[in-house]
C-alpha cells in the first residue's frame, strides 16, 4: 500500500505524505487527462493490470485504483 | 536491436515553416469543451497551433522552405543528387510530392526522387535514407518533411483537434567525410495500426457518400470516416511504455546517455508526453527541445520545425552538437537517431503566407 502511494505520488510529482488512500485523486491540483493516462500506464507497468479508460472513470479514490491492482 | 550507422555526414541547413492560420487553442477548444478547454490546454501544454488555408499543400510549405534553404546556403540546383519527401498527406495521391519539388526547383532529370509515407516517425527515417543516398553519390540530398493534417481532421474531434497542426520543412544533407558517426534505429508494431488511422478513402474502403457524413461518438465528438481517428490512450501507452523503454535501450546499446549527448529533440506529441519521456531518459527539461507549445503537433515535421525554430538558443556554439532525435506515432512506428548539428549551419523558421515567401 505504501509502495502504491509512492507510485501515485511519483505520477503527480508530489511527496507521498501529501496523499492518502482515501484521497480523491481528481481533486489533486495537477490532475488532468494526461495524468490519468499516466496512472493507467503505471498500474499496467507495475501490477500488470490493464484497465480501460471507462473503468478508470468509475474510480474515485486512490483506494479504488489500488483495489483493482490487488484484486486482479 | 539493429543499429544503422553512417559516418561523415553534415547538415548544411534546416528551414521550417508554419502555415497561414494561427489558432488560439483555448478559443478553438471552448466550442467543443466549454469550460474544460483550459484544463485540456494545461494538460497538453499546446497553447497555439497553425493550420493551413484550404488548398495550401504540404509541397507548397516545403517548397517555400527549400527555396530559402538553397538560396541562403548558396547551393546550386545541379549539386542536388536526390530529393526525398516524407509525408502522409501528399498534394495528390498520385504522383508523389517529390516530383513536384523536382519540377519547381528545376532539378537535374538524372536524380532519384521519391516520397516516404510515414506519420510522426518519419523524420529520422528520412534522415537515414537521405544520408545513404548522399554517401553513395557524394552529392547533396534535399529532404522535405511536411504534412497538412488539417485536410484530414474533423473540427469536432476530441482527440485530434487539441493537438494537431500543419507544417513544412526542408533539410539539406551533404557528405563531408568527417569523423562524425550518426546512428539510427527503428521500431514497428503493426498490431497497433488501428489506433491512429484514416478508415475510409484508401483502396481497402473506396470512398462512398456516407463516408462524408459526420458520426457522433461516445465522447461527444464527431468525425467522418475520411478523417483521422486517434485512440489517444493507446498512443499515450505506446509512447510512455514501449517507446520510452526502447529509447533507453537504444542509448545503452550504443553506449550513450543524457550525459554524453548534448540535447534531445523529441517529436512534439504534446508537452506532457515529451516532458515525461525526457525525464525517463534523464535529459534535463532545459536540454529537451520544445516548440509544440507554440506551434502544435504537425506529425513528423515537428522534429525539423523544432530544430529550425530553436537552434539559435539550444545549440552550443563552439562545437558540433550531438543530438538525439526521435519520432513516434501512427503505424505504430518509431524512429530514433543520434545526429550532429553544426551551430554554423543555416537554420530558419518562418510563417508561410503563400505570397512568394523568401
Amino acid at each position: 500500500m505504501e509502495k502504491f502511494l509512492e507510485l501515485v505520488a511519483e505520477v503527480f510529482e508530489i511527496e507521498p505524505d501529501e496523499i492518502a488512500m482515501d484521497t480523491v485523486f481528481r481533486d489533486l491540483d495537477d490532475f488532468c487527462s494526461m495524468v490519468g493516462f499516466s496512472l493507467l500506464v503505471m498500474m499496467e507497468d507495475e501490477y500488470g493490470v490493464k484497465m480501460s479508460v471507462d473503468e478508470f472513470l468509475k474510480c474515485i479514490t486512490i483506494q479504488d485504483l489500488y483495489d483493482r491492482c490487488v484484486k486482479d | 536491436m539493429q543499429v544503422f550507422s553512417m559516418k561523415g555526414m553534415h547538415i548544411d541547413g534546416i528551414v521550417a515553416c508554419v502555415p497561414e492560420q494561427k489558432i488560439d487553442n483555448e478559443i478553438a477548444l471552448r466550442e467543443m469543451y466549454g469550460e474544460e478547454a483550459k484544463l485540456i490546454i494545461d494538460s497538453t501544454g499546446i497553447k497555439t497551433r497553425y493550420i493551413a488555408n484550404p488548398g495550401t499543400t504540404s509541397s507548397a510549405l516545403c517548397l517555400a522552405c527549400a527555396e530559402k534553404l538553397l538560396t541562403e546556403t548558396n547551393t546550386n540546383t545541379e549539386d542536388i543528387g536526390a530529393v526525398i519527401f516524407v509525408t502522409f498527406t501528399p498534394d495528390r495521391l498520385m504522383p508523389f510530392n517529390a516530383s513536384l519539388i523536382h519540377e519547381k526547383l528545376g532539378l537535374s532529370k538524372e536524380i532519384p526522387a521519391f516520397d516516404i509515407s510515414l506519420a510522426c516517425s518519419g523524420y529520422a527515417y528520412g534522415m537515414y535514407v537521405a544520408s545513404t543516398f548522399a554517401k553513395a553519390s557524394g552529392k547533396k540530398v534535399l529532404l522535405l518533411d511536411g504534412d497538412i493534417q488539417s485536410a484530414y481532421m474533423s473540427k469536432y474531434d476530441k482527440s485530434t483537434v487539441p493537438v494537431m497542426a500543419d507544417a513544412g520543412s526542408a533539410t539539406l544533407l551533404s557528405c563531408d567525410n568527417g569523423d562524425n558517426e550518426w546512428k539510427f534505429t527503428f521500431y514497428t508494431d503493426g498490431t497497433g495500426r488501428d489506433s491512429l488511422m484514416i478508415p475510409a478513402a484508401g483502396s481497402e474502403r473506396p470512398i462512398k457518400t456516407e463516408d462524408l457524413e459526420y458520426k457522433v461518438y461516445d465522447d461527444g465528438g464527431k468525425r467522418r470516416d475520411i478523417d483521422i481517428y486517434m485512440d489517444g490512450f493507446a498512443i499515450f501507452k505506446f509512447v510512455a511504455m514501449d517507446i520510452s523503454k526502447w529509447l533507453g535501450k537504444f542509448l545503452s546499446e550504443i553506449e550513450e546517455s543524457a550525459d554524453t549527448i548534448d540535447s534531445f529533440v523529441p517529436h512534439q506529441a504534446n508537452m506532457y508526453m515529451i516532458k515525461k519521456m525526457g525525464k525517463k531518459l534523464k535529459f534535463a527539461w532545459d536540454d529537451t527541445w520544445q516548440s509544440g507549445d507554440e506551434v502544435g503537433n504537425s506529425a513528423s515535421a515537428t522534429v525539423p520545425v523544432t530544430i529550425a525554430k530553436k537552434a539559435g538558443e539550444m545549440l552550443k556554439k563552439d562545437k558540433n552538437n550531438k543530438v538525439l532525435i526521435s519520432g513516434f506515432g501512427g503505424g505504430l512506428s518509431a524512429s530514433a537517431g543520434i545526429i550532429t548539428l553544426d551551430p554554423n549551419a543555416y537554420y530558419n523558421f518562418f510563417q508561410y503566407t503563400g505570397k512568394g515567401d523568401k
